[in-house]
């Protein structure tokens, strides 16, 4: 009776011992969730190692081939890093909800697509210009939570003899941070594309503006 | 055990980060107005929607209130030359195309950047009188005396300026605006932004701003030292390369804002607006 109750003593021990150590683990995962000041670290870093795998910083020429792959890497990167679904119902306003779903997720297609071409594709067409942001050259400064899930990150990056204050608005996705405003020199893109958009589509309906957004990308290629 | 359950989840995540906050809104540089910027960001209440007959969103009537509701808002600036600003931006443009471009575009191969970052830190360190005179005039005593002793240090230390030796000196950085100019007082004293004007060549400008640029000139005439000691040649020729010097950096920028841009007279309109305002903030 005595080995029996020690038995289920242990049992019971062995069982709640092997809880406790579960509930510390996924206690560690919580302690590791990301805040958006590490989530803005850890995209700089991505991008920096990106940058090491093709050698850009070590000023190295780069074929097209080469500079094709590093857009498709730059791409999904970017894809992660930022919520361009929630940035072009910020850039498109209240005019949002006379979109139909099929516009919308035009909309966020192209849009997507302009930014790309315009922040990254160009880019790669002036090698130079990112050789330049090599380095220690982005130092995350500080965040500020405006709400549980939202927060601006303070940033500043080196560029030539200057520094410029970067900012980025941040948003929480399904448990993660995504950049989805950029703020430089105390001017919010996703304000600069509001202005032009609503202007717009004052004067156009949602289809006709699709239109010169698309004929947009389409002459940017 | 209940206890160490309990504690891991009443405790937010953010409680385990050992990153720094900060808070104030401050010095923010305009971001976290971003979020309560008013009627740019309203997405607006889709529960409200007219439905027609069948229970399906009425789009037409909708797309024609909220654009009623647009027009009526408040706008960034004023811009009742909006049809001639335009044309002068069309023209802006030609000349940016068909005559910067290729005097710039000769500039950068004779001047690399990194010489042309150093010559700009001379023209900017020789900006000094501007910024000391309108600190004063703003009463940022602090940020005078700042100016004063960043101006000594790179005239005398630093080549006239083509090293920046006062960045190095913790108790001279950062003079507050960084490039405080006649709009700024203007501003400071009560003066509103009045509308957006674009000149032609210059390119964009608001009307206190161009108002500023009058009172800027005189503190350049007066204290610029080709003025009493040399020829007119030799002022002009100073300031030329002075303009010369920025071009290639302000057209990559504005070649840049145009091929993003969708409609490139508003992309341009309200970048220069928000810049000039997040200079006030500082």
């Amino acid at each position: 009776m005595f080995s029996k109750r020690t038995f289920l003593l242990k049992t019971i021990t062995l069982v709640l011992g092997f809880c406790f150590m579960v509930i510390l683990s996924s206690g560690v995962g919580l302690a590791k969730k990301e805040s958006p000041y590490n989530a803005t670290q850890h995209y700089i870093d991505d991008v920096m190692q990106l940058f090491q795998e093709y050698e850009i910083c070590s000023e190295k020429k780069i074929g097209p081939e080469e500079k094709k792959a590093l857009r498709k890497d730059l791409s999904k990167m970017a894809a992660k890093i930022f919520d361009y679904d929630y940035m072009c119902r910020k850039a498109v306003g209240p005019y949002w909800r006379v979109f139909t779903d099929k516009q919308r997720k035009q909309a966020v297609k192209l849009f997507t697509e302009l930014l790309e071409e315009n922040y990254f594709g160009k880019l790669l067409k002036h090698m130079q210009e990112i050789q330049r942001l090599c380095g220690e050259n982005i130092r995350v400064m500080g965040q500020e939570m405006l709400s549980s899930d939202k927060a601006v990150v303070r940033s500043i990056i080196v560029y030539g003899d200057k520094e410029y204050p970067v900012n980025y608005n941040m948003r929480k996705k399904a448990g993660k941070w995504q950049i989805y405003n950029v703020v430089i020199e105390g001017v919010s893109l996703i304000k600069n594309y509001s202005s032009q958009f609503r202007e717009i589509l004052g004067r156009n309906k949602p289809k006709a503006f699709l239109q010169k957004l698309q004929d947009k990308v389409a002459s940017q290629k | 055990m209940f206890l160490v359950f309990l504690g891991i989840f009443v405790f937010p995540p953010q409680v385990f980060g050992s990153e720094p906050v900060q808070k104030g809104r401050g010095d923010t540089s305009g971001n976290a107005s971003v979020e309560q910027g008013g009627p740019d960001f309203d997405l607006g209440d889709e529960k409200s929607d007219n439905l027609d007959q069948d229970g399906e969103l009425d789009r037409e009537a909708l797309y024609q209130k909220l654009r009623k509701q647009d027009q009526g808002r408040k706008k960034l600036i004023a811009d009742p030359l909006e049809p001639v600003n335009r044309a002068v931006f069309k023209f802006n443009d030609k000349v940016y195309v068909y005559v910067f471009t290729p005097v710039s575009d000769t500039y950068t191969v004779i001047v690399p950047s990194g010489l042309r970052d150093k010559i700009g830190n001379i023209f900017y360190n020789l900006g000094y009188p501007q910024r000391f005179v309108n600190d004063l005039l703003q009463f940022r005593f602090s940020a005078a005396a700042k100016e004063t002793g960043s101006f000594l240090v790179n005239t005398c230390l630093g080549f006239l300026g083509y090293l920046d030796v006062a960045q190095h000196i913790e108790s001279l950085n950062n003079p507050s605006p960084p490039d405080n100019d006649f709009g700024v007082t203007l501003r400071y004293w009560g003066m509103g932004q009045g509308f957006y004007i674009v000149w032609p060549v210059m390119g964009p400008s608001t009307l206190r701003v161009s108002t500023g640029m009058v009172g800027d000139y005189f503190v350049e005439h007066y204290t610029d030292p080709f003025t009493y000691y040399s020829s007119w040649e030799l002022s002009w020729g100073f300031r030329m390369e002075e303009r010369l010097n920025s071009v290639p950096s302000i057209l990559n920028r504005y070649n840049k804002m145009k091929g993003a841009a969708l409609s490139p007279y508003v992309a341009v309109k309200n970048g220069y607006v928000q810049y000039r305002q997040n200079k006030l903030r500082k």
